[in-house]
């Protein structure tokens, strides 16, 4: 049959027609290739299993000593400014006398009484 | 899941969204900065250490990364996403790196040494026939760093961060079929490294 003849495919341009991994779509030449061919059939089974474990591959974590590293270099060059309104002041209640000062304006207050 | 909940713990300053941040970051505001780094610096650093294979070369990169994009953040006006800005600064940055040490990023005329793994053929020593027996995350992680720098930076780019062989070879100013060829070859140069004995494949994970 000479369509058959058309259809034939090897081991070499299936590879090449391999695009993303796991996102496979074969032509009938392809799918007739993995068919008939075990090494390729055991190609496409590791990328197809390899296309899985890079998903599930978790992305590493820096140190935390490098956003300190970005942040005073920030400081540094300027890019980082004093807020107009400080973000974490602008809503804060008044802070309250510290301790020592309340304690020396209650000596006074008991001193003058 | 596990790494996910402690990002969240991280991650001191709030905004209501990422455009939120970026506007206050054009003013200067340092928890703005911080809350911007903390959502994206596990993508930048692991697309720095995978590219390199290194952890301090991957810190420096992606502190030079952060640092070129935070000099420029007065200049977004949003017309592209923020990650993807970032995300293509950051390999530009490791790409840079990686011309100035001299290294090949891919091997315009093939100059790397042919590979045996072409083709699937194997016969003599096999022990898998698949990887089904091999393929776990460490061993994986330990593979794609020994893969030569010119392989690991395609397949990275490709079959990692996602990059259409177009874009890439745009980025690295080769030929799109350079970049299919190459990447055929990285990824068989993968399964070789994973399916070759290791001392300690079986005793982690």
């Amino acid at each position: 049959m000479p369509a058959e003849k058309t259809t034939r495919m090897t081991c070499e341009a299936l590879q090449a027609s391999l695009g993303n991994l796991g996102d496979w779509c074969w032509s009938p030449a392809a799918q007739q290739h993995l068919n008939e061919c075990a090494s390729c059939r055991d190609l496409v089974h590791d990328m197809d299993l390899l296309s899985r474990k890079l998903r599930q591959l978790a992305a590493p974590e820096p140190s935390p000593a490098l956003w300190e590293r970005i942040r005073f270099q920030l400081e540094l060059e300027g890019i980082i400014r004093p807020m107009p309104q400080a973000e974490e002041t602008a809503a804060a209640p008044p802070m309250p006398p510290s301790p020592k000062a309340r304690t020396s304006s209650a000596r006074s207050s008991r001193s003058r009484a | 899941m596990r790494q996910q909940t402690a990002i969240s713990k991280r991650v001191a300053p709030e905004f209501e969204d990422e455009a939120q941040a970026i506007a206050l970051a054009q003013q200067g505001s340092a928890d703005a900065f911080e809350y911007l780094y903390q959502l994206h610096k596990r993508r930048v650093y692991s697309l720095c250490l995978r590219m390199t294979g290194n952890t301090a070369e991957a810190e420096d990169l992606a502190q030079e990364a952060f640092l070129q994009l935070f000099r420029k953040i007065a200049t977004f006006r949003g017309e592209s996403a923020f990650s993807t800005w970032l995300h293509r600064l950051s390999v530009n940055v490791v790409l840079m790196h990686l011309r100035r040490k001299g290294l090949p990023e891919v091997s315009l005329e093939e100059t790397l040494q042919p590979l045996q793994e072409d083709g699937p053929k194997r016969d003599i020593g096999e022990k898998d026939k698949t990887l089904v027996g091999s393929l776990d995350r460490v061993n994986l992680e330990r593979a794609i760093e020994s893969l030569p720098p010119g392989y690991r930076t395609i397949f990275v780019l490709h079959d990692m961060e996602g990059y259409e062989h177009n874009e890439i070879a745009g980025m690295m100013g080769c030929s799109i079929g350079n970049s299919k060829s190459q990447l055929h070859k990285a990824r068989m140069k993968l399964r070789d490294l994973l399916r070759a004995p290791h001392p300690h494949r079986g005793t982690r994970e």
